[in-house]
Protein backbone atom coordinates (compact mmCIF):
# COMPACT_ATOMS: atom_id res chain seq x y z
CA UNK A 1 0.00 0.00 0.00
CA UNK A 2 1.42 3.49 -0.84
CA UNK A 3 -0.08 6.53 0.48
CA UNK A 4 0.75 10.34 -0.56
CA UNK A 5 -0.07 12.72 2.33
CA UNK A 6 -0.74 16.66 0.70
CA UNK A 7 -0.55 19.34 3.23
CA UNK A 8 -2.12 22.65 3.05
CA UNK A 9 -0.94 25.04 5.71
CA UNK A 10 -3.44 28.41 5.80
CA UNK A 11 -2.34 31.61 6.40
CA UNK A 12 -5.83 32.13 7.67
CA UNK A 13 -9.38 30.79 8.48
CA UNK A 14 -12.77 32.73 7.55
CA UNK A 15 -16.82 32.29 6.97
CA UNK A 16 -17.19 33.97 3.16
CA UNK A 17 -20.22 33.22 1.17
CA UNK A 18 -18.82 29.91 -0.43
CA UNK A 19 -16.33 27.48 0.70
CA UNK A 20 -12.85 27.57 -1.01
CA UNK A 21 -8.92 28.24 -0.86
CA UNK A 22 -7.51 31.63 -2.15
CA UNK A 23 -4.45 33.34 -1.65
CA UNK A 24 -4.05 30.64 1.12
CA UNK A 25 -7.33 31.49 3.14
CA UNK A 26 -9.56 29.03 3.73
CA UNK A 27 -13.19 30.74 2.99
CA UNK A 28 -16.11 28.67 4.75
CA UNK A 29 -19.47 28.67 3.53
CA UNK A 30 -21.15 28.93 7.15
CA UNK A 31 -24.86 28.27 5.51
CA UNK A 32 -23.70 25.52 3.44
CA UNK A 33 -21.85 23.83 6.59
CA UNK A 34 -25.22 24.27 8.78
CA UNK A 35 -27.00 22.58 5.88
CA UNK A 36 -24.65 19.55 6.11
CA UNK A 37 -24.78 19.05 10.30
CA UNK A 38 -28.84 19.62 10.32
CA UNK A 39 -28.95 16.51 8.11
CA UNK A 40 -29.00 15.12 11.53
CA UNK A 41 -32.60 15.10 12.69
CA UNK A 42 -31.08 15.08 16.46
CA UNK A 43 -29.19 18.62 15.45
CA UNK A 44 -31.85 21.17 16.24
CA UNK A 45 -29.57 23.94 15.57
CA UNK A 46 -25.66 24.77 15.00
CA UNK A 47 -22.94 27.45 14.86
CA UNK A 48 -19.83 28.02 14.20
CA UNK A 49 -16.85 29.78 15.65
CA UNK A 50 -13.03 30.75 14.66
CA UNK A 51 -10.12 30.83 16.99
CA UNK A 52 -6.58 31.74 15.68
CA UNK A 53 -3.73 31.42 17.13
CA UNK A 54 -2.24 33.91 19.67
CA UNK A 55 -5.71 35.05 20.43
CA UNK A 56 -7.11 35.76 23.78
CA UNK A 57 -9.83 32.77 23.73
CA UNK A 58 -11.00 29.98 25.58
CA UNK A 59 -12.69 26.90 23.82
CA UNK A 60 -14.32 24.75 26.89
CA UNK A 61 -15.65 22.57 27.10
CA UNK A 62 -13.96 20.63 23.85
CA UNK A 63 -14.90 16.38 23.48
CA UNK A 64 -13.23 15.86 20.49
CA UNK A 65 -10.78 17.50 18.11
CA UNK A 66 -10.79 16.49 14.40
CA UNK A 67 -8.02 17.18 11.82
CA UNK A 68 -9.64 18.08 8.00
CA UNK A 69 -8.48 15.48 5.68
CA UNK A 70 -10.10 13.99 2.70
CA UNK A 71 -9.29 11.56 -0.07
CA UNK A 72 -7.75 13.29 -3.27
CA UNK A 73 -6.80 9.83 -4.73
CA UNK A 74 -7.48 6.35 -4.20
CA UNK A 75 -10.14 3.66 -3.38
CA UNK A 76 -12.99 5.38 -0.34
CA UNK A 77 -12.41 8.36 1.54
CA UNK A 78 -11.35 9.36 4.98
CA UNK A 79 -13.38 8.21 8.00
CA UNK A 80 -14.84 5.10 6.28
CA UNK A 81 -17.79 4.13 8.20
CA UNK A 82 -18.65 7.60 9.03
CA UNK A 83 -18.17 10.26 5.51
CA UNK A 84 -16.40 7.41 3.55
CA UNK A 85 -17.87 3.95 2.74
CA UNK A 86 -16.65 0.88 3.88
CA UNK A 87 -13.77 0.21 1.41
CA UNK A 88 -10.46 -0.37 3.17
CA UNK A 89 -8.65 3.24 3.11
CA UNK A 90 -4.75 4.26 3.19
CA UNK A 91 -3.97 3.77 -0.79
CA UNK A 92 -3.72 6.97 -3.46
CA UNK A 93 -3.72 10.25 -1.49
CA UNK A 94 -4.96 12.46 1.51
CA UNK A 95 -4.72 16.55 1.43
CA UNK A 96 -4.39 17.53 5.18
CA UNK A 97 -5.47 20.85 6.42
CA UNK A 98 -1.75 20.25 8.77
CA UNK A 99 -2.53 23.82 10.53
CA UNK A 100 -6.54 23.58 11.52
CA UNK A 101 -8.40 21.40 13.69
CA UNK A 102 -12.12 21.45 14.61
CA UNK A 103 -12.84 20.51 18.39
CA UNK A 104 -16.34 19.70 18.80
CA UNK A 105 -17.74 21.93 22.03
CA UNK A 106 -20.85 21.90 24.28
CA UNK A 107 -22.04 20.07 27.10
CA UNK A 108 -22.46 16.61 26.84
CA UNK A 109 -22.39 15.44 30.22
CA UNK A 110 -21.52 18.05 32.92
CA UNK A 111 -17.78 16.69 33.21
CA UNK A 112 -14.51 15.89 31.21
CA UNK A 113 -14.60 17.56 28.36
CA UNK A 114 -11.58 20.08 28.42
CA UNK A 115 -9.47 23.54 27.88
CA UNK A 116 -7.89 24.76 24.59
CA UNK A 117 -6.30 28.30 25.47
CA UNK A 118 -5.14 30.19 21.92
CA UNK A 119 -2.75 32.39 24.25
CA UNK A 120 -0.70 32.25 27.82
CA UNK A 121 0.46 29.77 29.98
CA UNK A 122 -2.13 26.99 28.99
CA UNK A 123 -1.62 27.36 25.04
CA UNK A 124 2.30 25.97 25.61
CA UNK A 125 0.51 22.32 26.59
CA UNK A 126 -0.97 21.71 23.65
CA UNK A 127 -0.49 22.14 19.72
CA UNK A 128 -4.14 22.99 19.42
CA UNK A 129 -3.28 26.75 20.48
CA UNK A 130 -1.09 26.89 17.09
CA UNK A 131 -3.95 26.07 14.70
CA UNK A 132 -6.78 26.92 13.19
CA UNK A 133 -9.81 25.81 15.34
CA UNK A 134 -13.20 25.86 13.42
CA UNK A 135 -15.67 25.24 16.38
CA UNK A 136 -18.73 23.89 15.51
CA UNK A 137 -21.67 24.67 18.36
CA UNK A 138 -24.33 21.79 18.58
CA UNK A 139 -27.48 22.17 20.09
CA UNK A 140 -29.24 19.05 20.53
CA UNK A 141 -33.34 18.48 20.25
CA UNK A 142 -34.96 18.33 23.44
CA UNK A 143 -35.13 15.80 25.46
CA UNK A 144 -31.84 13.47 23.74
CA UNK A 145 -30.49 10.58 25.44
CA UNK A 146 -26.57 11.14 25.86
CA UNK A 147 -25.68 8.21 23.43
CA UNK A 148 -27.22 9.94 20.64
CA UNK A 149 -26.50 13.39 22.01
CA UNK A 150 -22.31 12.28 21.95
CA UNK A 151 -22.88 10.42 18.39
CA UNK A 152 -24.28 13.61 16.78
CA UNK A 153 -21.68 15.73 17.96
CA UNK A 154 -19.01 13.51 16.94
CA UNK A 155 -20.39 12.97 13.28
CA UNK A 156 -20.71 17.03 13.22
CA UNK A 157 -17.29 17.37 13.86
CA UNK A 158 -16.04 14.57 11.36
CA UNK A 159 -18.28 16.50 8.64
CA UNK A 160 -16.87 20.10 9.50
CA UNK A 161 -13.29 18.66 9.19
CA UNK A 162 -14.56 17.25 5.98
CA UNK A 163 -16.30 19.74 4.48
CA UNK A 164 -12.82 21.79 5.36
CA UNK A 165 -10.46 20.07 3.73
CA UNK A 166 -12.60 19.44 0.41
CA UNK A 167 -11.58 22.60 -0.28
CA UNK A 168 -7.76 22.04 -1.23
CA UNK A 169 -9.22 19.99 -3.77
CA UNK A 170 -6.97 20.78 -7.20
CA UNK A 171 -4.53 23.20 -5.22
CA UNK A 172 -1.18 22.02 -4.84
CA UNK A 173 0.11 20.89 -2.08
CA UNK A 174 2.91 23.01 0.29
CA UNK A 175 4.29 19.49 1.19
CA UNK A 176 3.96 16.15 0.43
CA UNK A 177 4.95 13.14 2.23
CA UNK A 178 4.64 9.70 0.78
CA UNK A 179 5.19 6.05 2.62
CA UNK A 180 4.78 2.61 0.94
CA UNK A 181 4.12 -0.28 3.29
CA UNK A 182 4.75 -3.81 1.60
CA UNK A 183 3.47 -7.24 1.75
CA UNK A 184 4.97 -8.61 5.06
CA UNK A 185 7.29 -10.95 2.87
CA UNK A 186 8.23 -8.31 0.47
CA UNK A 187 9.32 -6.24 3.92
CA UNK A 188 11.37 -9.59 5.14
CA UNK A 189 12.92 -10.18 1.99
CA UNK A 190 13.89 -6.29 1.43
CA UNK A 191 14.93 -5.40 4.42
CA UNK A 192 16.31 -8.69 6.37
CA UNK A 193 18.35 -7.51 8.80
CA UNK A 194 16.38 -4.42 10.19
CA UNK A 195 14.80 -5.21 13.62
CA UNK A 196 11.17 -6.21 12.96
CA UNK A 197 9.08 -3.40 15.40
CA UNK A 198 5.13 -3.61 15.36
CA UNK A 199 3.05 -0.97 17.17
CA UNK A 200 0.42 -1.83 19.74
CA UNK A 201 -2.49 0.78 20.05
CA UNK A 202 -4.48 0.22 23.00
CA UNK A 203 -8.08 2.05 22.09
CA UNK A 204 -10.99 2.60 24.79
CA UNK A 205 -14.14 0.99 24.27
CA UNK A 206 -15.84 0.71 27.40
CA UNK A 207 -19.39 2.35 27.13
CA UNK A 208 -20.83 6.16 27.28
CA UNK A 209 -18.39 8.47 26.68
CA UNK A 210 -15.40 5.82 26.51
CA UNK A 211 -16.02 4.55 23.14
CA UNK A 212 -13.72 4.02 19.76
CA UNK A 213 -15.04 3.84 16.49
CA UNK A 214 -13.10 1.65 13.59
CA UNK A 215 -14.47 1.69 10.24
CA UNK A 216 -17.29 3.21 11.71
CA UNK A 217 -17.74 0.16 13.98
CA UNK A 218 -17.83 0.43 17.74
CA UNK A 219 -14.76 -1.55 18.65
CA UNK A 220 -16.44 -3.00 21.51
CA UNK A 221 -16.06 -6.65 22.34
CA UNK A 222 -13.33 -6.78 19.40
CA UNK A 223 -10.68 -9.00 19.79
CA UNK A 224 -7.44 -7.69 18.82
CA UNK A 225 -6.44 -7.42 15.40
CA UNK A 226 -4.46 -5.90 12.91
CA UNK A 227 -4.52 -2.64 10.55
CA UNK A 228 -2.33 -0.74 8.53
CA UNK A 229 -0.50 2.28 9.61
CA UNK A 230 -1.78 3.85 6.39
CA UNK A 231 -5.21 2.98 7.38
CA UNK A 232 -4.64 4.80 10.56
CA UNK A 233 -3.80 8.17 9.02
CA UNK A 234 -7.27 8.42 6.43
CA UNK A 235 -8.95 8.14 9.49
CA UNK A 236 -10.39 4.75 9.66
CA UNK A 237 -10.25 5.38 13.84
CA UNK A 238 -12.65 7.94 14.86
CA UNK A 239 -13.02 8.91 18.91
CA UNK A 240 -15.96 8.79 20.80
CA UNK A 241 -14.09 9.23 23.84
CA UNK A 242 -14.62 11.31 26.86
CA UNK A 243 -11.74 9.99 28.71
CA UNK A 244 -10.21 12.86 30.90
CA UNK A 245 -9.44 15.67 28.81
CA UNK A 246 -5.45 16.00 29.00
CA UNK A 247 -5.03 12.34 27.91
CA UNK A 248 -8.09 10.83 25.72
CA UNK A 249 -6.90 9.76 22.42
CA UNK A 250 -8.68 12.38 20.00
CA UNK A 251 -9.71 11.61 16.66
CA UNK A 252 -6.78 13.96 15.39
CA UNK A 253 -4.17 11.95 17.53
CA UNK A 254 -5.10 8.67 15.55
CA UNK A 255 -4.92 10.73 12.28
CA UNK A 256 -1.54 12.22 12.93
CA UNK A 257 -0.26 9.40 15.44
CA UNK A 258 2.88 10.09 15.75
CA UNK A 259 4.62 6.62 17.12
CA UNK A 260 2.89 5.59 13.92
CA UNK A 261 4.73 9.03 11.35
CA UNK A 262 7.93 8.19 13.41
CA UNK A 263 8.14 4.93 12.51
CA UNK A 264 6.95 4.77 8.80
CA UNK A 265 9.58 7.62 8.45
CA UNK A 266 11.90 5.07 9.54
CA UNK A 267 10.54 2.02 7.55
CA UNK A 268 13.32 0.31 5.56
CA UNK A 269 16.09 2.66 7.01
CA UNK A 270 16.38 1.92 10.51
CA UNK A 271 13.65 -0.73 10.73
CA UNK A 272 11.34 -2.62 9.57
CA UNK A 273 7.78 -1.78 10.94
CA UNK A 274 5.56 -4.78 10.61
CA UNK A 275 2.29 -2.74 11.80
CA UNK A 276 -0.76 -1.61 13.89
CA UNK A 277 -1.63 -4.24 16.66
CA UNK A 278 -5.20 -2.65 17.50
CA UNK A 279 -6.02 -3.72 21.18
CA UNK A 280 -8.84 -2.64 23.10
CA UNK A 281 -9.16 -1.87 26.86
CA UNK A 282 -12.00 -3.23 28.10
CA UNK A 283 -13.58 -3.24 32.05
CA UNK A 284 -13.61 -6.83 31.88
CA UNK A 285 -10.86 -8.52 33.58
CA UNK A 286 -10.75 -11.79 31.06
CA UNK A 287 -11.20 -9.08 28.03
CA UNK A 288 -7.81 -7.30 29.13
CA UNK A 289 -6.50 -10.72 29.47
CA UNK A 290 -7.63 -11.94 26.72
CA UNK A 291 -6.95 -8.86 24.30
CA UNK A 292 -3.04 -8.67 25.59
CA UNK A 293 -2.84 -12.60 24.88
CA UNK A 294 -3.99 -11.80 21.24
CA UNK A 295 -1.69 -8.77 20.81
CA UNK A 296 1.38 -11.32 21.94
CA UNK A 297 -0.01 -14.29 19.49
CA UNK A 298 -0.49 -11.41 16.47
CA UNK A 299 3.24 -9.93 17.20
CA UNK A 300 4.77 -13.19 17.31
CA UNK A 301 2.97 -14.27 14.14
CA UNK A 302 4.45 -11.33 12.54
CA UNK A 303 7.87 -12.07 13.70
CA UNK A 304 7.97 -9.11 15.41
CA UNK A 305 11.70 -8.42 17.64
CA UNK A 306 10.05 -4.88 19.41
CA UNK A 307 6.97 -3.64 19.69
CA UNK A 308 6.00 -0.14 20.90
CA UNK A 309 2.69 -0.20 23.21
CA UNK A 310 0.68 3.30 23.79
CA UNK A 311 -2.22 3.39 26.03
CA UNK A 312 -5.54 5.15 26.24
CA UNK A 313 -6.29 7.02 29.24
CA UNK A 314 -5.18 5.76 32.70
CA UNK A 315 -6.17 3.75 35.63
CA UNK A 316 -7.54 0.50 34.72
CA UNK A 317 -5.84 0.82 31.17
CA UNK A 318 -2.42 0.41 32.73
CA UNK A 319 -3.62 -3.04 33.28
CA UNK A 320 -3.85 -3.62 29.69
CA UNK A 321 -0.27 -1.65 29.21
CA UNK A 322 1.24 -4.11 32.01
CA UNK A 323 -0.28 -7.36 30.46
CA UNK A 324 1.12 -6.47 27.60
CA UNK A 325 4.29 -5.68 28.52
CA UNK A 326 4.67 -9.36 30.40
CA UNK A 327 3.08 -11.06 27.70
CA UNK A 328 5.83 -9.94 25.29
CA UNK A 329 8.47 -9.89 27.42
CA UNK A 330 8.32 -13.18 28.03
CA UNK A 331 8.18 -13.85 24.49
CA UNK A 332 11.26 -12.40 23.75
CA UNK A 333 9.81 -9.33 21.80
CA UNK A 334 11.28 -5.99 23.46
CA UNK A 335 8.77 -3.66 24.91
CA UNK A 336 8.82 0.45 25.54
CA UNK A 337 5.69 1.70 26.95
CA UNK A 338 4.20 4.91 26.63
CA UNK A 339 1.73 6.39 29.38
CA UNK A 340 1.52 9.63 31.40
CA UNK A 341 1.06 9.89 35.11
CA UNK A 342 -0.83 11.22 38.40
CA UNK A 343 1.81 11.72 40.52
CA UNK A 344 0.48 14.42 43.44
CA UNK A 345 1.21 17.77 43.31
CA UNK A 346 5.36 17.10 43.11
CA UNK A 347 5.37 14.47 41.28
CA UNK A 348 6.53 12.04 44.31
CA UNK A 349 3.61 9.67 44.62
CA UNK A 350 3.27 6.11 42.61
CA UNK A 351 2.10 7.43 39.26
CA UNK A 352 0.32 4.62 37.81
CA UNK A 353 -2.71 2.60 39.44
CA UNK A 354 -0.97 -1.55 37.71
CA UNK A 355 3.31 -1.81 37.33
CA UNK A 356 5.04 -5.19 36.30
CA UNK A 357 8.95 -5.86 36.62
CA UNK A 358 8.92 -6.06 33.11
CA UNK A 359 7.92 -2.84 32.34
CA UNK A 360 11.44 -1.41 32.32
CA UNK A 361 11.32 1.30 29.17
CA UNK A 362 8.70 3.62 29.72
CA UNK A 363 8.28 6.79 28.50
CA UNK A 364 6.23 9.77 30.56
CA UNK A 365 4.24 11.88 28.63
CA UNK A 366 3.68 14.05 32.51
CA UNK A 367 2.24 14.27 35.16
CA UNK A 368 -1.62 15.42 34.89
CA UNK A 369 -1.66 16.56 38.74
CA UNK A 370 0.50 19.75 38.58
CA UNK A 371 -1.49 22.91 38.80
CA UNK A 372 -1.31 26.13 36.54
CA UNK A 373 -2.65 28.84 36.60
CA UNK A 374 -5.01 30.54 33.93
CA UNK A 375 -4.99 33.68 33.20
CA UNK A 376 -8.55 35.17 32.04
CA UNK A 377 -9.30 35.45 28.07
CA UNK A 378 -11.22 37.90 26.10
CA UNK A 379 -13.83 35.29 24.59
CA UNK A 380 -14.90 31.87 25.71
CA UNK A 381 -15.89 29.77 23.00
CA UNK A 382 -18.56 27.71 25.18
CA UNK A 383 -18.77 27.80 28.64
CA UNK A 384 -16.76 29.47 31.04
CA UNK A 385 -18.59 27.80 34.10
CA UNK A 386 -17.43 24.71 32.50
CA UNK A 387 -14.12 25.05 34.54
CA UNK A 388 -16.27 24.52 37.39
CA UNK A 389 -16.85 20.73 36.38
CA UNK A 390 -14.14 19.91 34.22
CA UNK A 391 -11.60 17.09 35.63
CA UNK A 392 -8.60 19.16 37.48
CA UNK A 393 -10.99 22.21 37.79
CA UNK A 394 -13.28 22.69 40.71
CA UNK A 395 -16.34 25.21 41.84
CA UNK A 396 -13.34 27.43 43.59
CA UNK A 397 -11.23 27.30 40.75
CA UNK A 398 -12.25 30.42 39.13
CA UNK A 399 -10.44 33.82 41.39
CA UNK A 400 -12.69 37.07 41.68
CA UNK A 401 -9.93 38.65 38.71
CA UNK A 402 -11.60 35.93 36.43
CA UNK A 403 -7.60 33.72 36.36
CA UNK A 404 -7.88 29.57 36.59
CA UNK A 405 -6.69 27.59 39.24
CA UNK A 406 -6.72 23.95 37.24
CA UNK A 407 -4.64 20.81 37.44
CA UNK A 408 -2.87 20.43 33.85
CA UNK A 409 -5.39 17.41 33.42
CA UNK A 410 -8.33 20.11 32.37
CA UNK A 411 -5.95 21.18 29.13
CA UNK A 412 -7.22 19.17 25.88
CA UNK A 413 -4.19 16.29 25.07
CA UNK A 414 -1.34 18.38 27.01
CA UNK A 415 -0.41 14.25 28.43
CA UNK A 416 -1.68 12.72 25.14
CA UNK A 417 -0.46 9.17 25.15
CA UNK A 418 0.84 8.89 21.50
CA UNK A 419 3.31 11.65 22.35
CA UNK A 420 1.44 13.63 20.06
CA UNK A 421 2.49 16.60 22.63
CA UNK A 422 5.91 17.82 23.95
CA UNK A 423 5.69 16.99 27.86
CA UNK A 424 7.31 14.25 29.44
CA UNK A 425 9.29 13.61 32.63
CA UNK A 426 12.91 14.51 34.37
CA UNK A 427 14.18 12.29 37.02
CA UNK A 428 15.95 14.15 39.60
CA UNK B 1 -27.07 -10.91 38.23
CA UNK B 2 -25.71 -12.71 34.80
CA UNK B 3 -22.95 -12.03 31.99
CA UNK B 4 -24.73 -12.69 28.71
CA UNK B 5 -22.13 -14.30 27.33
CA UNK B 6 -21.19 -16.64 30.62
CA UNK B 7 -24.36 -16.89 32.30
CA UNK B 8 -22.77 -19.96 33.99
CA UNK B 9 -20.78 -17.48 36.12
CA UNK B 10 -22.80 -16.24 39.46
CA UNK B 11 -21.81 -12.21 39.79
CA UNK B 12 -22.23 -10.42 42.68
CA UNK B 13 -22.57 -6.03 41.95
CA UNK B 14 -21.06 -4.25 45.23
CA UNK B 15 -22.09 -0.52 43.60
CA UNK B 16 -22.37 3.23 45.52
CA UNK B 17 -24.25 4.14 42.79
CA UNK B 18 -28.14 4.72 43.26
CA UNK B 19 -29.09 4.06 39.43
CA UNK B 20 -27.11 0.74 39.34
CA UNK B 21 -29.10 0.17 42.51
CA UNK B 22 -32.51 1.21 40.45
CA UNK B 23 -31.83 -0.50 37.21
CA UNK B 24 -30.18 -3.75 38.95
CA UNK B 25 -32.16 -4.82 41.85
CA UNK B 26 -30.06 -7.86 42.74
CA UNK B 27 -27.00 -5.05 42.67
CA UNK B 28 -25.52 -4.41 46.61
CA UNK B 29 -25.82 -0.70 47.28
CA UNK B 30 -23.51 0.51 49.48
CA UNK B 31 -23.48 4.03 50.56
CA UNK B 32 -20.11 4.97 51.29
CA UNK B 33 -17.26 6.44 49.20
CA UNK B 34 -15.32 4.87 46.38
CA UNK B 35 -12.47 4.45 48.99
CA UNK B 36 -14.72 2.06 51.40
CA UNK B 37 -16.25 0.81 48.35
CA UNK B 38 -13.38 -0.79 47.23
CA UNK B 39 -12.11 -1.70 50.97
CA UNK B 40 -15.14 -3.91 51.15
CA UNK B 41 -14.69 -5.56 48.09
CA UNK B 42 -11.30 -6.57 49.65
CA UNK B 43 -12.93 -8.15 52.18
CA UNK B 44 -15.66 -9.91 50.02
CA UNK B 45 -12.41 -11.35 47.67
CA UNK B 46 -10.45 -12.56 50.84
CA UNK B 47 -13.63 -14.34 51.49
CA UNK B 48 -13.22 -16.00 48.24
CA UNK B 49 -14.46 -14.41 45.60
CA UNK B 50 -13.32 -13.40 42.18
CA UNK B 51 -12.68 -9.92 40.58
CA UNK B 52 -14.46 -9.69 37.23
CA UNK B 53 -14.25 -6.03 36.40
CA UNK B 54 -11.53 -3.69 37.05
CA UNK B 55 -12.03 -1.71 40.02
CA UNK B 56 -10.78 1.60 38.04
CA UNK B 57 -13.13 0.89 34.87
CA UNK B 58 -14.37 3.81 33.24
CA UNK B 59 -11.59 7.22 32.79
CA UNK B 60 -13.51 8.42 35.42
CA UNK B 61 -10.77 9.25 38.36
CA UNK B 62 -12.13 8.23 41.78
CA UNK B 63 -11.30 11.52 43.43
CA UNK B 64 -13.28 13.20 40.35
CA UNK B 65 -16.41 11.09 40.19
CA UNK B 66 -17.92 9.95 43.46
CA UNK B 67 -19.85 6.06 41.90
CA UNK B 68 -18.00 2.98 41.09
CA UNK B 69 -19.26 -0.42 40.58
CA UNK B 70 -17.43 -3.52 40.74
CA UNK B 71 -18.72 -6.94 39.34
CA UNK B 72 -17.17 -10.15 41.18
CA UNK B 73 -17.85 -13.63 41.04
CA UNK B 74 -19.50 -15.61 43.72
CA UNK B 75 -17.30 -17.30 46.04
CA UNK B 76 -14.89 -19.20 44.01
CA UNK B 77 -12.13 -20.62 46.27
CA UNK B 78 -9.07 -20.44 45.79
CA UNK B 79 -8.52 -16.94 46.75
CA UNK B 80 -7.78 -14.53 43.48
CA UNK B 81 -4.40 -13.34 44.10
CA UNK B 82 -3.87 -11.32 40.84
CA UNK B 83 -7.46 -10.12 41.52
CA UNK B 84 -6.37 -9.07 45.70
CA UNK B 85 -3.77 -7.33 43.47
CA UNK B 86 -5.60 -5.20 41.88
CA UNK B 87 -8.34 -4.18 44.24
CA UNK B 88 -4.76 -3.08 46.75
CA UNK B 89 -3.67 -1.34 43.85
CA UNK B 90 -6.73 0.51 43.37
CA UNK B 91 -7.30 1.50 46.51
CA UNK B 92 -3.76 2.88 46.79
CA UNK B 93 -4.64 4.73 43.66
CA UNK B 94 -7.52 5.95 45.11
CA UNK B 95 -5.78 6.93 48.74
CA UNK B 96 -3.17 9.39 46.87
CA UNK B 97 -5.98 11.00 44.53
CA UNK B 98 -8.14 11.56 47.10
CA UNK B 99 -5.74 13.46 49.22
CA UNK B 100 -5.05 16.03 46.63
CA UNK B 101 -8.36 18.28 47.40
CA UNK B 102 -10.95 18.27 49.23
CA UNK B 103 -14.17 16.35 47.54
CA UNK B 104 -15.63 18.28 44.51
CA UNK B 105 -19.49 19.19 45.16
CA UNK B 106 -21.38 18.14 42.07
CA UNK B 107 -24.81 19.15 41.50
CA UNK B 108 -27.65 17.21 40.63
CA UNK B 109 -27.57 16.99 37.04
CA UNK B 110 -23.57 16.30 37.14
CA UNK B 111 -23.94 13.16 39.85
CA UNK B 112 -26.78 12.51 37.37
CA UNK B 113 -24.23 11.99 34.25
CA UNK B 114 -21.64 10.34 36.53
CA UNK B 115 -24.81 7.82 37.59
CA UNK B 116 -25.46 7.28 33.84
CA UNK B 117 -21.55 6.76 32.72
CA UNK B 118 -21.28 3.92 35.11
CA UNK B 119 -23.95 2.49 34.99
CA UNK B 120 -23.55 2.51 30.90
CA UNK B 121 -19.85 0.96 31.18
CA UNK B 122 -21.53 -1.98 33.94
CA UNK B 123 -24.49 -3.00 31.43
CA UNK B 124 -21.44 -3.08 28.60
CA UNK B 125 -19.52 -5.98 30.40
CA UNK B 126 -23.29 -7.51 31.34
CA UNK B 127 -23.76 -7.41 27.93
CA UNK B 128 -20.47 -9.78 27.24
Amino acid sequence: MQLELRRYRVSDVRFGSTTCLKDNILYLDKAALRASLMEDANIREVDFDIARPGEAVRIMPVKDIVQPRCKAEGPGDTFPGFIGGLDVVGEGATNVLSNCCVPTCGKIVNFQEGIIDMSGPAAEYNSYSKMFNVVPLVQPVDGLDKHSHEAAVRLAGIKTAYHMACATKGHPAQETETFLVESLPEMFRLYPDLPKVAYVCLIQTQGLMHDTYVYGLNAKGMLSTVISPLEVLDGAIVSGNCAAPCHKTATINHQDNPVIMELLRRHGKELCFLGVILNNESALLADKIRGANWSCRIARQLGADAVIVTEEGGGNPETDLMLNCRNMETAGIKTVLVTDEYAGRDGRSPGLADTTPEANAVITTGNGNQLLKLPPMDRVIGDIDAIKVTVGGSSTAVSPDGSILVEIAAIMGCMCELGYERMTTRLK
Amino acid sequence: MRLSGNPAVKVRCVTNNPLVKERYPASEFQGVGIGELFLIVRGLMAAGHALLTHPLYGNIRPDVGPYKSVLLEQAVMPVDHSGLQQIAAAISYTQQLLKLHAPPRWDAAALRDFQEVDCSILGRVLES
